[in-house]
């Protein structure tokens, strides 16, 4: 079994699966209103920014990464904390990052992994309407799909197989 | 039937008739210092009309950390997906149960502390000891003279109010047995309660420790007292007290005075404990906060260890042992399944630990003042044949027993690269290692998970021995209260907001990122002249930096409470002043009465005071009741990271609501501003933190000439930070007069394109419904 990266992290009796490749893209593309959510570690930056502007979809950056993405002369939809954007993606009432209606699903990439696990235990249990992938640094059992736990190579080619994946579909 | 008063009679004023308790002059000066307010000694549901404002305010956002109960024997309990436990309660209500608990563990270790130390106090001084705060404090007790309704005189007269604590405890604490509350938001408002119930324990405390102890009575140019593991001298035996509990080492360093021996012996401490030592002697030296506590222990410096009590690790014992360091606990609360020996003769008990005995419980503070003393002085010859760290080659060596299996980046709290680290020491390259001891709090985490039992927190120690044990720093002492004078000085520019806020960094050493981020937010405040306040972890955290100029922040920046100062108000029960500083500017600039009046000072410090706790490492239950007791005067808290693991947040959800508030002019409803924000916000970054501070400290009280300065704060330091304008500049703009002129035509650009309207600015606004519509 899978255990969650930072190892004592185990909450749950329904814990959420290990991601593959394909199965990630297939969410994506089964998504209508999917964002992206960017933290601070800043390991895949430039991934996020190709996989958002490949699909065409809105990312948050949270924490003060607007300043790098900036840097790469990329404007964020949103900047906001990372708690203030989980609040807002509970929220029924939110129409999204670009106003076309609340989100069903959220990416998380780099976020700090245990302010991420909150994060998505938070959405896991007030945002039923919203479906989460956990792509930063090891397992997230909180999301409802998530990386196995991978060195930074496997994890490189991991993200890349998602963009193959996307691509041909 | 005739009531119990005093009664004059018409015609006969120089007669007065005392039917019932006869009232003596004193009690009759005590009820007539001030009209007594509509809630002195409040219970549970007597603010609850206040808390449920806030809480419709700013609505706690939950993340549960585990998803299940197992607090009655119903449980293990699932309550995913809307699933309720056996006796009832849902995800929320059970979040906020376990906030509460957390609240009261808490308050339960301040009033431990408070109940503890006046007890002790009275029978060294007695109970008509004065309780005297010098010429230039008046009002000595802001926190009792708002929530109780008294003025204390004596450390006597403390004892009551520690009765209402400790009943207000109980009651509260009961509120979380399985099968009684089952309202989140009731539940919120008991953490509030019981929390604010901490603050006053903790006033108790410090003001019987600052009367008792004789610590400084708010001096702004306390002492500089030296730190680091290198300010002390090794040649000579050390004592090291840990934990939050001065009477022992104060009276230990009476006992060394008496006895001639202060040039022979070095006292120094570690956690608050360090900060209240050296409050009472100067020369008492400071290790560091609570991350040092396992990288000090380990490096056997010390030649007896001393415990007593709240946030000390549970297993010194066997650490001590290691270092062959006799250990020697003071209180009831950490015994360590160690003997008693408290009625035991002193030379047998010293006798005893020289002979192996590897600790010992005195109860008794100068019994083990004597003991202490004696043991350092006969134990540090037989120590000083000891090592205690490894040598460079043998750090090596053990990493070659590393298997490389990455468990213990993975136990790490910060997920720190510790076997990358190892990776490299195989090679005898010390640098990976030595780079962790920055990061590195000495938790031990990882050495609990390692497979191969390495002792990594020495490896990173000695690796980094030159930055360890080499560094010295200054730290001024625990100043104690903000003297009423500084509070007129300051009251009229902080509510106006010429003076842009005040800074309180507070709480333990659960860094994201080491001791070194809480020294540049403060830093980054005292240089745009913000008021630096700090207590406990964060004041020491603070002192282990030094400026570009070579300074360290308390020798470069002045210890008064005033814009540009950075102020150590003292260990963590001294947080109480803090709140106390804010209340001060509602009774002495405003004029506002305190005595059993707390929702109208605390109405008055939400719209008025520009205040912002940080609590950069909260790792602990008092953690969380200090930070939500400060929430409910109406101070905004900013968590690190890992504060999103007390499970919730408050926090405004400005983009989907809007807050009505009373003009208190007219008594009509108008729109506020989101100022405050937010009440306890976890950042995930430094960067973060710092825009959110200047953020927060935003009133809708600023004059035009305050606000103009708080913005130009916030723009900047979001600039430096994300390269553009704050998204939401807009809302904190009332009218052109607000905007900073050296920014104005970016700032109109910007407010032209968020469609931007000026409003009126109305200063004076309130939360409480106006009498005439109650
Ligand atoms: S207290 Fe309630 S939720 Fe918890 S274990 Fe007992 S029945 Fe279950
Ligand atoms: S001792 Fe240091 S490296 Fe080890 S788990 Fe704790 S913080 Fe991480
Ligand atoms: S847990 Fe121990 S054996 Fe494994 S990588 Fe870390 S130091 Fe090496």
């Amino acid at each position: 079994m899978t255990r969650a990266y930072q190892c004592a992290n185990v909450s749950d009796p329904h814990p959420g699966k290990v991601a593959t490749s394909a199965s990630v893209a297939a969410a994506i593309k089964r998504a209508e209103r999917p964002v992206i959510i960017v933290g601070s570690e800043l390991r895949h930056l430039d991934w996020a920014l190709d996989l958002a502007k490949e699909q065409n979809i809105p990312i948050v950056a949270t924490a003060h990464v607007a300043g790098a993405m900036r840097e790469k002369g990329v404007r964020p939809d949103r900047e906001m904390g990372a708690i203030e954007i989980t609040n807002l993606l509970k929220s029924p009432e939110w129409d999204g990052v670009r106003g076309e209606g609340q989100h069903d699903l959220a990416i998380f990439t780099d976020v700090l992994y245990y302010l991420e696990a909150q994060m998505l235990s938070a959405l896991k249990h007030f945002a039923p309407h919203i479906k989460t992938i956990s792509l930063t640094r090891g397992h997230q059992p909180n999301a409802d799909q998530s990386l196995p736990n991978l060195s930074e190579k496997k994890m490189g080619e991991f993200l890349a197989e998602i963009m193959g994946a996307l691509a041909e579909s | 039937m005739i009531k119990d008063g005093r009664f004059i009679l018409d015609g006969m004023e120089n007669v007065v008739i005392n039917i019932g308790k006869v009232t003596t002059e004193e009690e009759l000066a005590e009820q007539e210092w001030e009209p007594m307010g509509p809630t002195p000694k409040p219970g549970i549901l007597s603010l609850r009309n206040w808390d449920h404002r806030l809480l419709k305010d700013f609505p706690p956002f939950y993340a549960p950390i585990c998803d299940m109960c197992c607090l009655c024997t119903y449980g293990k309990c699932d309550l995913t997906e809307n699933r309720k436990g056996a006796c009832g309660i849902d995800i929320a209500a059970q979040q906020a149960r376990m906030v509460t608990i957390a609240c009261c563990i808490g308050t339960a270790a301040h009033a431990g502390h408070a109940n503890h130390v006046l007890h002790e106090l009275i029978k060294w001084r007695g109970r008509d000891h004065p309780i005297d705060l010098g010429p230039y404090i008046d009002v000595e007790a802001p926190i009792i003279r708002t929530v109780v309704g008294t003025r204390p005189k004596t450390l006597g007269d403390l004892e009551e109010i520690l009765d209402y604590v400790n009943q207000q405890l109980v009651h509260v604490l009961s509120s979380t047995h399985t099968g009684q509350e089952g309202s989140f938001i009731d539940f919120e408002s008991k953490a509030l309660h019981v929390s604010m119930i901490d603050n006053l324990a903790k006033e108790v405390a410090d003001i019987a420790q600052i009367a008792g102890f004789d610590f400084p009575r708010g001096d702004p140019d306390a002492a500089l007292i030296d730190f680091g593991f290198g300010a002390v001298d090794r040649t000579k035996p050390i004592i090291v007290f840990i934990g939050h509990y001065p009477a022992v080492s104060v009276a230990t360093i009476d006992y060394i005075e008496e006895h001639g021996l202060s040039d022979k012996i070095e006292v120094c401490g570690i956690c608050c404990t360090a900060i209240e030592t050296s409050r009472y002697s100067a020369s008492a030296k400071v290790i560091g906060p609570l991350s040092m506590q396992l990288f000090f222990v380990r490096s056997g410096i010390a030649d007896v260890i001393v415990l007593d009590e709240q946030c000390v690790r549970t297993d010194l014992l066997e650490e001590a042992q290691k270092v062959g360091a006799p250990l020697i606990l003071t209180t009831d609360k950490i015994c360590y399944n160690l003997p008693d020996v408290t009625n035991r003769d002193s030379d047998k008990v010293v006798e005893d630990l020289l002979n192996g005995a590897p600790g010992v419980l005195i109860s008794d503070p100068h019994k083990a003042a004597k003991v202490i003393t004696e043991t350092a002085l006969k134990v540090k010859p037989k120590r000083d044949a000891l090592n205690h760290l490894p040598e460079l080659e043998e750090v090596r060596e053990l990493a070659e027993a590393c298997i490389e299996c990455g468990w213990c980046d993975r136990a790490c709290p910060n997920s720190l690269p510790v076997k990358d680290a190892m990776i490299k020491a195989k090679e005898g390259d010390f640098e990976g290692l030595s780079n962790l001891f920055s990061p590195c709090m000495s938790c031990g985490r990882c050495e609990s998970e390692c497979k191969k039992d390495l002792p990594i927190v020495s490896m990173i120690l000695k690796s980094a021995q030159e930055i360890a044990f080499g560094e010295t720093y200054t730290m001024r002492a625990g100043r104690g209260p903000v003297l009423d004078t500084e509070i007129r000085k300051v009251g009229a520019p902080l509510v106006l907001g010429e003076i842009p806020g005040i800074v309180a960094l507070v709480g333990c050493s659960n860094f994201p990122d080491g001791e070194v981020e809480v020294a540049k937010i403060a830093e980054e405040f005292a240089r745009r002249n913000y008021i630096v306040v700090a207590t406990g972890c964060s004041a020491m955290a603070m002192a282990m930096y030094r400026c570009e100029d070579g300074q360290t922040l308390y020798e470069k920046y002045p210890g008064t409470f005033d814009a540009g100062g950075v102020v150590n108000i003292g260990s963590c029960v001294a947080n109480a002043h803090i709140i106390g500083a804010a209340i001060k500017v509602a009774a002495i600039f405003a004029r506002i009465p305190l005595r059993g009046n707390f929702e109208e000072i605390a109405d008055y410090i939400l719209n008025k005071v520009g205040a912002c706790g940080v609590a950069w490492g909260a790792m602990s239950q008092k953690a969380a009741s200090i930070g939500t007791g400060t929430n409910r005067w109406g101070l905004p808290v900013v968590l690190g990271p890992h504060g999103s693991k007390y499970r919730r947040a408050y926090i405004s959800n400005k983009e989907l609501s809007e807050w009505e508030l009373y003009d208190k002019r007219t008594g009509e409803v108008v729109e506020g501003e989101p100022a405050p924000e937010y009440l306890a916000y976890p950042a995930e970054t430094m960067e973060e933190a710092i825009v959110l501070i200047a953020k927060l400290c935003i009133r809708p009280s600023d004059n035009a000439k305050g606000r103009q300065i708080k913005l130009s704060n916030y723009v900047d330091l979001y600039k430096k930070y994300m390269e553009t304008l704050p998204p939401d500049l807009h809302l904190f703009v009332r009218n052109e007069r607000d905007i900073p002129i050296t920014m104005k035509d970016e700032i109109m650009e910007y407010l032209e394109e968020a469609g931007w309207k000026p409003r009126k600015a109305i200063g004076d606004l309130s939360r409480l419904v106006p009498e005439e519509e109650v």
